[in-house]
């Protein structure tokens, strides 16, 4: 663990000190920690007192160094976290590209999210809450973009995806066609089926076939869809997901956004927020998440002090609704309260 | 002699008055709009822009700055910021009537509406330039004293602001305001052009935005610090490499 820190940031300041070199270009170093403390209600008597308390607030902290920059013809960009909790360091983020082929070849570890809603993409094979090591080719062609990546879990090298996709612009709306293979060859526990031997591996390998479209109608409304069918080879079953939504921006810079989208339930999600107006001092977000097919709700309420560009001080509060065995209501707490405050030092 | 004489002035008298009417008939209304622009100098080739945003109302003071880049006359526009540093991480990229915002965390771009003010209450439109001669057609014209004034209409009926009235000095063609309009004739924004100068081959002014609907006590101000002529290529320009942008500039 020593170790991996030492050669971490001894790799910070390597990179760091090229910004003496004559060839290096506008590189940007970045450093904020941020301290959350949190506070929970716990809606479950039948939870012992020691449980209750363990859940009730914690705190952390995290330091999170960036470091991006070009060199030559490469652009590179690396993002280490560190938490104070468990005295981790971790390389969030590396990442080079460079130009090959008339295209732009990135390699690295980072988020490979792509897609048009709010919080969730139907066409994306992957978790869009983890980073994974892979490799994306892209080429540029007039309104035209064709991508060919790849990518894997790190921590699980069974875990696999690749893709095709290919944008293109129209006059206000663009169009994106993705073609996907995933592989998830993890060991799963089969709750439903105890007898099973130990060991058993589920081999999951599915094909991914989806679209995303997008389209500004110039009165402050644009809307967005996304479908992908997904083939499980191993099952040999078909699913479905797919995206509804649109976002409408207000002569006051009040920003609208409504979505409706199919996972394994329905959802609806409504967010008001005044993210328009970049002058604002204030920034808030009102955000409520319905899950339709168990009538369990998320309602979270986020406000920012952003005037200081050093400091910015937030408080969210989350409330859990909904029948008792509904999604949102799985986890004991009723109500968070989140303080975080992040200081930029860089 | 002196016939010759009178001749010769009455020759040269009528010449003159030719010539001049020439002069008055070759200014168009819509070449006193090109002539305009063409001071400005933007509507060609490619450009990097270095500006200034500042926004006041009533004691607050806030102000930003932006670098602009402008591929082949306005086809293809690319704004980002350099400071503040809660915006550092913004980009918007404007092709035709499509618009993107890419912020770095989020390693996607997300369509934003041509609306979408940048700064204060200074929109997309009107920092990367609006092309009045190309995008527009004249309703109506009219001279003051001073001044040439047209009523001018969107020529596509998915332009920004479909209607614009335009005063321009007839002293030296500058652009003096502008009004934008909705397709309704409601009046959005306010645009005074001030403190005309010169930067290399072009001719700029300050430009300060009103917002005729909403804080009419906040005035916004563009102000161009630097022009630079700069190769850029329009594969720079693509939402999804919007995170590439600066790789793809130096190519």
């Amino acid at each position: 663990m020593l170790n991996k820190r030492f050669l971490l940031i001894l790799l910070f300041i390597f990179i760091f000190n090229l910004s003496v070199i004559d060839n290096v270009r506008a590189i940007e170093i970045d450093s904020k920690l941020t301290t959350e403390f949190n506070y929970s209600h716990i809606d479950d008597n039948s939870l012992p007192k020691a449980v209750i308390e363990d859940l009730e607030s914690d705190i952390e902290s995290t330091l999170e160094l960036s470091l991006s920059g070009i060199y030559k013809l490469y652009q590179y960009n690396i993002i280490l976290e560190g938490e104070t909790e468990d005295s981790s360091l971790d390389i969030e983020e590396a990442t080079i590209s460079g130009m090959i082929a008339n295209g732009i070849l990135e390699v690295g570890k980072r988020d490979w999210t792509w897609g048009k809603g709010f919080d969730y993409s139907p066409t994306y094979p992957l978790n869009s809450d983890e980073n994974y090591i892979g490799s994306e080719l892209s080429w540029m062609v007039d309104y035209s973009t064709f991508k060919v990546g790849a990518s894997l879990d790190s921590d699980d090298k069974r875990f696999y995806s690749s893709w095709i996709k290919f944008n293109s612009l129209l006059e206000s709306s663009d169009y994106t066609l993705i073609l996907s293979y995933q592989q998830d060859d993890s060991e799963l526990e089969d709750l439903y089926q105890p007898l099973k031997k130990a060991n058993t591996v589920r081999k999951e390998d599915g094909i991914n076939l989806g679209m995303n479209y997008s389209k500004d109608f110039l009165n402050g409304l644009t809307m967005r869809g996304e479908y992908n069918l997904r083939y499980w080879r191993s099952e040999r079953e078909e699913s479905s997901y797919y995206l509804l939504g649109g976002e409408y921006i207000t002569e006051g810079s009040k920003v609208i956004t409504l979505e409706y989208y199919r996972k394994e339930d329905d959802y609806l999600i409504c967010v008001i927020g005044n993210q328009g107006d970049s002058f604002a001092d204030w920034s808030w977000e009102l955000e409520e998440v319905y899950n339709l097919s168990d009538f369990g709700q998320r309602r979270s309420f986020e406000l920012a002090y952003t005037a200081k560009d050093k400091l910015t001080p937030s408080v969210e509060v989350i409330n859990f609704l909904g029948p008792k065995d509904s999604q949102f209501q799985e986890n004991p707490k009723d109500w968070t309260v989140k303080f975080k405050v992040t200081i930029d030092f860089l | 002699m002196k016939s010759i004489n009178k001749r010769l002035i009455l020759l040269l008298f009528l010449i003159t008055l030719i010539f001049s009417a020439n002069v008055i008939y070759a200014k168009e209304p819509k070449d006193i709009i090109k002539l305009a622009l063409e001071k400005q100098n933007l509507y060609q080739d490619s450009y990097l822009l270095e500006m200034e945003c500042i926004v006041s109302e009533g004691d607050k003071r806030d102000s930003s700055s932006l670098k602009v880049y402008i591929y082949n006359g306005g086809e293809r526009q690319m704004v980002t910021f350099t400071a503040p540093e809660r915006l550092t991480d913004n980009k918007f990229l404007a092709i035709g009537t499509n618009t993107w915002m890419y912020k770095k965390g989020l390693h996607r771009p997300i369509r934003v509406s041509g609306s979408q003010k940048l700064f204060g209450d200074a929109g997309i439109g009107e920092t990367v330039g609006i092309d009045y001669y190309r995008d527009y057609q004249i309703k109506e014209f009219k001279q003051s004293e001073k001044d040439y004034i047209f009523e001018l209409i969107a020529k596509d009926s998915k332009t920004a602001y479909q209607q614009v009235k335009l005063t321009i000095s007839k002293d030296n063609y500058h652009i003096k305001q502008v009004i934008l309009k909705a397709i309704t004739g409601t009046l959005l924004k306010e645009l005074t052009y001030s403190n005309y100068r010169k930067i290399g081959e072009h001719e700029l002014a300050d430009i300060a935005i009103k917002n005729l609907l909403q804080n009419q006590d906040r005035v916004t101000e563009l102000r161009y610090i630097d022009i630079e002529n700069k190769k850029l290529s329009a594969k720079a320009f693509q939402p999804l490499m919007m995170g590439k942008f600066n790789l793809l500039i130096r190519d």
